[in-house]
């Protein structure tokens, strides 16, 4: 080995004469370009840098999430809640008792194989739309004793009577709001329906005015304003525009300064005492309220998404809104939104660190509070992940929000 | 907590072991390298996460972190028989508690002191530098030390292979306001790899 040494060095002589040469031929102008993009690089990392999160100290207080494997890489789209139970619709819908710590697959009327496009409740009955494999409504069914008995509402004839005997057609969400069950269903020629549960005629029945047979576009959301000053109504957006009304009267809404945008509408929400939110695509939120529309930017050329006005605590209300496809996870506002919150920092609804290894980066589907229950939220994600929830819980307590916990 | 340390005993255990296999070397100092010799590194190995301290001295218990990887690059110049300098990048991932990963990318300039008789080698060393880190898509710039040991032996006249220890201390330091976010992380690399000299 010494005696290869020897060679090492006498190589290493001929490589160092060699490389005195090539740096002599370095043009200055060449090093003042490398010098420039050295600093170009070294100020772009320090941008890159936030003084206010703390790696360490945000991975210490990491919670270790124990969900319920149900809900790892998939996606939640809504739940309900009944006197004993908590509902959740996937592909089909699941359910755990409120006081219990497993989710199971609910039967419908005895039935586990089935495909489920839509689940809503009133806070009493739960309401479960069953499919079959092409998605076409097979009918709507009711239970008000969690689960255990089911009545078939005779959906498909009565919505048939008003698109066409015959036709087929898909279920695209139910909602229940102020005790009236809506429908949204499309058939397809992709035009857009919405129905009403009318329960003194026991039947279906469109929900728009008589002008209004159907839309060209889907409907987005509905919801009750709960106004006390005006006589009540619900309001509704589908991905372009907002309408307004009672049952069976739901007109399009023309009043000044409304939220229309060209499919820019992706959230509203009620403060259920006659304010209404809607989010939208330019990340502006309009803001409803005694009869007018104002609004205000949460972050400028950023996709807004699904929202809910949290009322705790009560000091400090705040609004959620999701984020767009291409960021995910959601930001806070204060109820004027006057100052926004983002990537965790300072929000009320959970600490930096449970953010981050809970929502951050996944779609919000919605945010979702039981009728009689303003202290529990529920997150419904799209878990892109094999690994991660799609489902999380935040109870409120002691004033303050535990922060996100996987169901 | 036990297992981490049954681990680090049983790296020292076995780095003393190697050391004290080279007792009848006559001159464990006798230079197998001159001035001038050059090498280049390769290691991958596993990354231990060992505490963290917060900026009152406190540990961050639990530390929320689990085992990860490392490789690094580590280029060497010997001022002398036994010294020296260099430069590295490295890179390590452990995953948290809450399904995240934490990155950390170091590149630091090295000093160490060399010796053995071939074909064993062992060496110190020490390490300063800047370290990137990622956390869910949050960045930070700190500054990094290195300390440990290695041994290598050589295969033929330009290669060795070895096992090296390496001790990460991690200051993330936060500036006015936020001082109190600073805070002080260990983490222990165990690693083999390859050394081409030239």
């Amino acid at each position: 080995m010494l005696n290869k040494k020897r060679d090492r060095e006498f190589k290493f002589i001929i490589d160092r004469k060699a490389r005195e040469n090539s740096r002599k031929d370095i043009p200055v102008q060449s090093k003042k370009r490398q010098y420039l993009l050295a600093a170009i690089l070294i100020i772009l990392t320090l941008s890159s840098c936030d003084n206010t999160f703390s790696i360490f100290q945000s991975i210490g207080q990491e919670v270790k999430q124990l969900g319920a494997e149900l809900f790892k890489g998939t996606t939640v789209r809504a739940m309900g809640s009944d006197a004993t139970n908590y509902y959740a619709l996937m592909s089909k819908v699941v359910y755990k008792p409120k006081s219990g710590v497993n989710w199971d697959v609910l039967p419908i009327d005895g039935d586990t194989d089935y495909f489920s496009p839509g689940l809503a409740s009133d806070g009493n009955t739960i309401y479960v739309a069953k499919a079959d494999l092409n998605a076409n409504l097979k009918d709507i069914y009711s239970s008000s004793d969690g689960g255990k008995n089911w009545t078939g509402m005779d959906a498909k004839s009565d919505i048939q009577n008003v698109i066409g005997a015959g036709n087929n057609f898909c279920v695209d969400w139910l909602k229940c709001e102020n005790n009236t069950l809506f429908v949204e269903v499309h058939d397809s020629e992709l035009a857009y329906y919405l129905f009403y549960y009318d329960k003194l005629s026991d039947s279906f029945e469109n929900a728009f005015t008589s002008t209004i047979s159907s839309l060209s576009e889907p409907l987005v959301d509905i919801v009750w304003d709960g106004s006390t000053s005006a006589p009540g109504k619900y309001w509704l957006i589908s991905s372009s525009k907002v309408y307004s009304g009672v049952e069976g009267s739901i007109d399009e809404d023309s009043s000044l300064n409304n939220p229309a945008l060209s499919k820019g509408l992706k959230g509203i929400a009620s403060d259920g005492a006659g304010r209404i939110l809607v989010s939208r695509s330019d990340g502006k939120i309009y803001d409803y309220a005694s009869g007018n529309w104002s609004n205000f930017l949460v972050k400028s050329s950023s996709e807004l998404g699904p929202l809910i006005l949290l009322d705790q605590p009560s000091t400090s209300k705040r609004i959620l809104v999701a984020m767009g496809t291409s960021t995910s996870g959601y930001m806070e506002c204060d109820e004027n939104g006057s100052i926004v919150y983002e990537n965790g920092v300072g929000f009320i609804s959970t600490s930096q660190s449970i953010y981050n290894s809970t929502v951050r980066a996944k779609q919000v589907e919605g945010f979702w509070q039981p009728v009689d229950d303003s202290n529990t939220l529920f997150a419904l994600l799209a878990a892109g992940s094999e690994g991660s929830y799609a489902l999380y819980r935040n109870t409120y307590s002691e004033g303050a929000w535990s922060g996100w916990i996987a169901e | 907590m036990l297992k981490k340390q049954m681990l680090v005993t049983l790296m020292i255990s076995a780095l003393a072991l190697g050391l004290s296999a080279q007792e009848k070397i006559e001159d464990p100092f006798e230079a197998t390298r001159v001035k001038g010799d050059q090498s280049i590194s390769i290691q991958i190995g596993g990354f231990l996460p060992l505490f963290v301290i917060d900026n009152a001295g406190t540990p961050i218990s639990p530390s929320n972190m689990s085992i990860g990887s490392a490789f690094s690059v580590q280029y060497r110049y010997m001022l002398g028989k036994n010294f020296s300098i260099g430069g590295s990048g490295a890179g390590s991932f452990v995953t948290t508690v809450g399904g995240g990963t934490l990155f950390m990318a170091p590149i630091g300039i090295t000093g160490a002191w060399i010796w053995g008789r071939e074909p064993m080698e062992y060496e110190v060393s020490a390490e300063l530098g800047m370290n990137i880190m990622r956390l869910y898509g949050n960045g930070l710039i700190s500054p990094i030390a290195k300390f440990g040991g290695g041994i290598s032996r050589f295969v033929d006249s330009s290669w060795s292979i070895g096992f090296k220890l390496n001790w990460w201390f991690v200051p993330e330091i936060h500036l006015g306001a936020f001082s109190n976010l600073t805070s002080y992380a260990n983490f222990l690399e165990f690693s083999i790899g390859a050394n081409y000299h030239f």
